[in-house]
C-alpha cells in the first residue's frame, strides 16, 4: 500500500475509532491504539511495517508537538506554584519504580547491569498518551495542574538517569586504556542530551519568539509553530541531542520569553488532531499482542512492580502537600501509561549493551503493550473518580484547545 | 516575586521577556552547542546518543521483514549488510594436546578455512573446500556464537556442501531472483575479527550451473558468498582460486530437498571408463575399465587399482562406464557391496564399503598425483592422434609398467610388439588409452 493510501486509511480508521471509543466509553486514545493493532502487521497488515517506517517522521513529528506542548507547563508563574512538589512526587514515583523493579529482578537471578538497564526503562511515563486523555476529557483541577508537569519531569529524569546507569556500566565494563575515552564519552554524552538538548530548545524558542511578534494570523502563528517544532525536531536528531528534550525546552521558551507564547501553542491546536490521532494509530499498529504471551514470570514480576512503584511512589511524593486525599490516591494511576521513551531506550540499550538486547526488548515490548492499553483506562477512571474530567469528549475536536482564548 | 504576584503575571512580564536575558540565553545556547558539538567524542560509538523514541527499528526483527533494496553505497556497504548471513568455517579442529612453547607465542587461534552462507534458519551452504572433508564442524556465526554443524547433503558437480545445525544462527540470506549479465559488478564478502571482508568482483561469464568471476586477487576464500550490489546473494566462490561461484538459488532448494529426503551420496572412489576398441583386446569386452582410483578411498583401502575390470556390482551386472557409475550410486553409505573385479584373467570378488562422497572428493583433492614424461617426448605424434592421447598427456604406465623417466619410457615402448594400454594422467583426469606399435 503506499503512503498516502496508508496515511487516509490511518485517518479514517481513527474517526471510526474515536467514535467507537465513545461508545464504549473508553478513551480516544485507547480506540486508536487498538484499531491501529488491528490495521497494523499484528493482525490484518493494511498498513505495513514499511508503511510504518516511511511514516515515521509523522510520528517524530507527532511527538514534538506533543511535547512542545507540554513544555508549555513550565511558563514561570504557573510553575512556581506546583512545581518544587512536582518535583517531589516525580523524583517518588520513578525512584520508587525503579527500585522495587530492579529488588524482582534482581530477585529473580537477574544480573545486576541488566536489572538496573530494565529499571531505568520501567521509570518512564508516556507524556503523549497521558496528554491526550487529559484534553479529551477537559480536565481541570490539582490532579490535572501536576500530571503534565510531572511526565515532563519523568521523562527528562529518565534520560538523565539512563545516562547515568549507562555511563556506570560502560565503565565497569571496560578496563585500561578505554577507561578514559569510555568515560569521556558517557559523560559527554549526558551532559551533550540534557544541556546540548535544552541549549537546541531554548535558541530554536528565542528565534520563534522573534518572529512571534509578526505573525498576526492564526494560520502565521501555526505555520511559525509548527516550523519551529520541525526544526527543533530534525536538528536534534541531526545533531545527535534528544528531540524529547528540546522540543520541552522549545515549549517552556516560548511560554516564558514570549508574550504571544499562549496564541503560538494555541495556534497548533487545529493542526494537532490529525497528526495525534495518526501518531496513535501508528503506535498501536506498531504494538505486538503476541509479545504479551512471551512475557513469561519475571515480565509478570517487572509489571506489577512498576505499577506498584509507580502508585506508592506517587502518594508518598504528595503525602505533606496540600492537596485532596482523592488526588493523592489517583495520581499514581494515570503514570502507568509507556511508551515511546520505553521503546526508544531499549533500542538505545540494544546497540550499547547488545548481551542484553534479547532480554530486555522481550520485557519491555510486552509490558508497554500492557501499560499502553490500560494507561489510558486507568488515567480516565482517576480522572473520573477525582471529578476533574470536565466534558463528554468529541471525538477529533479541538484536542489542544484547552481554554480557548478570548 | 511571590506566588500570588506570579499568577496576577501579565503577558508582558514573563521570566524571559527583557531582551538583554533573551539574548544572553540565545549566546549561552549557541556557546553550549559549539563547545558540545566540539567535544565530542571523535569515535562514533558513543554509549548514549539521543534516543529515538520511535519503536520501529525493534519491530524489524520480528515483523517478518521484507529486504527493501537500498542504493548501492560501495561494497563494504554491502557487506556490513549482509554479515550476519555469513558463517566462517573452523579450519581445523583445536589440537588435542594443547603444548607449550618458549620460543613463539602459542596462540591456538579459531582460523577461517572458508565460509558458508545461512539459506534456511538452520542451514548453511558452503563449498566442500571450507570443510576439507569433515562431516561435522564448527561455524562461528558473526554475533560470536559457535555452532556444531554436520554436513547434510552434497553436490559433486559444483561442490555444494549443505551443512545443518540444529540451533538457528540467523535468518535465511535473500537471494537474487534473476541471474547476473556477464560483467555485472558483485561483492564475496566475509568477516574476519569483527572486520568485514569486501572483495570487488565482476561475474565475467555465465553460465546455468556455473559463473566465472574475476579478478581473483586472492582475497576470495572457498564458499564465500558473492553478492549483488542490492545485497542479494548470487553466488558462492568455488575454491578461491580457479575463478569459479557456483550460482545458489536453485541449488540450495535442491540441497535442502535433499537433505530433508535423507539422501546421502556415496562414494567408493573409482573412475571408470569404456571398453572400446583396441583397449578390448587388453582389457576384454565385459565389463567397465576402472580408470582411476582415488588414493585413501573406500575402492582403494580395499586394494582395488586403475587397470581394473570392474563386472558386476552385487548382483548387476556392469557392461559400460555409465551402468557401473549407476549401479554404485544406487548403494547407501556403510553398506558393504561385493564388486567383481577381474584383473589380469583372475576374477575376485572385494567387499567394499562407500563413504560420504564429499568426504572421497576431499581425498582426490588432496591426493598426491603421480607423475611421468610427457607423451609427446615418448610417441611419434601421428600414434597419439590415431590413439586419441593428448600430445601433453603425462604417461604414469606401459602395459602396466610404472614409467618414472622418458628414457626408461621409450625403453619400455621399445619392448612393446603388440597393442598396449596407457595409463596418462591429463587435465587432472586419468585414464587408459591402447596405443599399437608402427608397422
Amino acid at each position: 500500500m503506499n503512503e498516502m493510501l496508508s496515511v487516509g486509511l490511518i485517518l479514517m480508521a481513527a474517526f471510526l475509532a474515536g467514535h467507537l471509543a465513545q461508545l464504549a466509553r473508553v478513551p480516544e486514545v485507547t480506540g486508536y491504539l487498538l484499531v491501529g493493532v488491528v490495521i497494523g502487521p499484528a493482525v490484518f497488515d493494511l498498513v505495513s511495517y514499511e508503511n510504518i517506517t516511511t511514516l515515521g517522521f509523522l510520528s517524530d513529528v507527532a511527538l514534538g508537538l506533543i511535547l512542545f506542548n507540554i513544555g508549555s507547563i513550565f511558563e514561570a508563574s504557573n510553575f512556581r506554584q506546583v512545581g518544587p512538589g512536582v518535583v517531589r512526587v516525580t523524583l517518588w514515583e520513578a525512584t520508587l519504580a525503579f527500585g522495587l523493579v530492579c529488588l524482582v529482578l534482581l530477585g529473580s537471578g537477574m544480573t545486576w547491569p541488566l536489572a538496573l538497564l530494565l529499571s531505568v526503562v520501567a521509570m518512564e511515563t508516556a507524556p503523549a498518551t497521558t496528554l491526550m486523555v487529559l484534553n479529551e476529557y477537559d480536565a481541570k483541577g490539582p490532579m490535572t495542574d501536576r500530571l503534565l508537569a510531572l511526565v515532563a519531569l519523568n521523562n527528562v529524569y529518565v534520560l538523565v538517569m539512563f545516562g547515568l546507569v549507562t555511563a556506570t556500566l560502560t565503565l565497569f565494563e571496560s578496563s585500561g586504556q578505554d577507561w578514559l575515552s569510555a568515560g569521556y564519552s558517557a559523560v559527554h554524552g549526558l551532559l551533550w542530551t540534557t544541556v546540548g538538548s535544552i541549549a537546541l530548545g531554548a535558541l530554536v524558542g528565542l528565534v520563534m519568539d522573534f518572529w512571534a511578534a509578526r505573525a498576526k494570523e492564526s494560520g502565521e502563528a501555526m505555520t511559525l509553530s509548527i516550523g519551529a517544532v520541525l526544526i527543533a525536531v530534525g536538528a536534534s536528531r541531526w545533531l545527535g541531542l534528544s528531540p524529547l528534550i528540546s522540543t520541552l525546552a522549545l515549549g517552556a521558551t516560548v511560554a516564558n520569553a514570549s508574550p504571544q507564547g499562549d496564541r503560538l501553542l494555541h495556534a497548533l491546536g487545529r493542526a494537532d488532531p490529525p497528526i495525534y490521532a495518526a501518531f496513535f494509530v501508528l503506535a498501536g499498529a506498531e504494538l505486538m499482542p503476541s509479545f504479551v504471551l512471551s512475557l513469561g514470570l519475571v515480565g509478570v514480576g517487572y509489571t506489577l512492580a512498576r505499577t506498584a512503584g509507580k502508585i506508592a511512589g506517587a502518594r508518598i511524593g504528595l503525602r505533606s502537600q496540600d492537596v485532596p486525599a482523592v488526588v493523592r490516591q489517583q495520581i499514581g494511576y494515570c503514570l502507568i501509561s509507556s511508551s515511546s521513551l520505553a521503546v526508544g531506550l531499549t533500542i538505545q540499550i540494544r546497540s550499547a549493551f547488545p548481551e542484553y538486547a534479547a532480554t530486555v526488548t522481550g520485557i519491555v515490548l510486552a509490558s508497554v503493550v500492557i501499560f499502553e492499553i490500560i494507561g489510558p483506562l486507568l488515567t480516565r477512571r482517576a480522572l473520573l473518580v477525582t471529578g476533574e474530567a470536565q466534558t463528554i469528549p468529541a471525538p477529533l475536536r479541538q484536542v489542544a484547545d484547552v481554554d480557548v482564548a478570548v | 516575586m511571590t506566588p500570588s504576584q506570579a499568577s496576577d503575571a501579565k503577558p508582558a512580564q514573563k521570566l524571559l521577556a527583557a531582551h538583554a536575558i533573551k539574548i544572553r540565553i540565545a549566546v549561552w545556547s549557541s556557546l553550549v552547542l559549539t563547545i558540545g558539538a566540539w567535544l565530542a567524542p571523535r569515535t562514533a560509538s558513543t554509549a548514549l546518543s539521543a534516543p529515538q523514541e520511535r519503536p520501529a527499528p525493534l519491530l524489524e526483527e520480528q515483523v517478518q521483514l521484507r529486504e527493501v533494496p537500498r542504493p548501492f553505497r560501495g561494497v563494504q556497504d554491502v557487506a556490513t549488510r549482509v554479515r550476519d548471513y555469513t558463517v566462517a568455517i573452523r579450519s581445523a579442529e583445536p589440537p588435542a594436546v594443547e603444548t607449550q612453547n618458549d620460543f613463539s607465542e602459542t596462540t591456538a587461534r579459531f582460523h577461517a578455512a572458508g565460509f558458508g552462507v545461512f539459506v534456511s534458519e538452520t542451514h548453511i551452504l558452503t563449498q566442500a573446500l571450507a570443510l576439507d572433508g569433515r562431516s561435522s564442524t564448527q561455524l562461528l556465526t558473526a554475533d560470536g556464537q559457535t555452532l556444531a554443524a554436520e554436513v547434510a547433503a552434497y553436490e559433486p558437480s559444483s561442490g555444494l556442501v549443505l551443512l545443518h545445525t540444529n540451533t538457528s544462527g540467523s535468518r535465511p540470506v535473500p537471494l537474487a531472483s534473476e541471474s547476473p549479465d556477464a560483467g555485472t559488478l558483485a561483492v564475496a564478502v566475509g568477516w574476519w575479527e569483527g572486520r568485514d571482508i569486501a572483495v570487488p568482483v565482476f561475474i565475467t561469464s555465465v553460465e546455468s550451473a556455473r559463473y566465472s568471476i574475476g579478478p581473483m586477487n586472492g582475497g576470495v576464500m572457498p564458499g564465500m558468498p558473492v553478492y549483488n550490489v542490492d545485497g542479494e546473494l548470487l553466488a558462492l566462490a568455488g575454491d578461491g582460486r580457479d575463478g569459479h561461484a557456483f550460482p545458489v538459488r536453485d541449488a540450495a532448494d535442491r540441497l535442502i530437498a535433499r537433505a530433508s529426503a535423507g539422501e546421502r551420496l556415496a562414494s567408493f572412489g573409482i573412475a571408470f571408463q569404456d571398453l572400446a576398441g583396441l583397449l578390448t583386446g587388453i582389457f576384454g569386452d565385459k565389463g567397465a575399465l576402472i580408470s582411476d582410483v582415488v588414493a585413501g578411498g573406500p575402492a582403494d583401502g580395499a586394494g582395488l587399482q586403475p587397470g581394473d575390470v570392474l563386472l558386476a556390482v552385487g548382483d548387476i551386472d556392469v557392461d559400460s562406464a555409465a551402468t557401473a557409475t549407476q549401479a554404485l550410486s544406487s548403494v547407501q553409505v556403510g553398506t558393504a557391496t561385493v564388486l567383481r573385479v577381474q584383473r589380469t584373467a583372475r576374477v575376485r570378488a572385494v567387499d567394499v564399503t562407500p563413504v560420504l562422497a564429499y568426504e572421497v572428493a576431499a581425498l582426490a583433492r588432496a591426493g598426491e598425483r603421480p607423475s611421468g614424461p610427457e607423451a609427446r617426448t615418448i610417441f611419434p605424434r601421428p600414434l597419439l592422434d590415431r590413439a586419441g592421447v593428448p600430445a601433453t598427456a603425462r604417461v604414469l604406465s606401459i602395459n602396466g609398467r610404472a614409467v618414472s623417466s622418458g628414457a626408461q619410457a621409450q625403453r619400455e615402448w621399445r619392448r612393446v610388439r603388440r597393442p598396449v594400454a596407457l595409463s596418462l594422467l591429463h587435465d587432472n583426469r586419468r585414464f587408459f588409452a591402447a596405443v599399437e606399435p608402427m608397422p
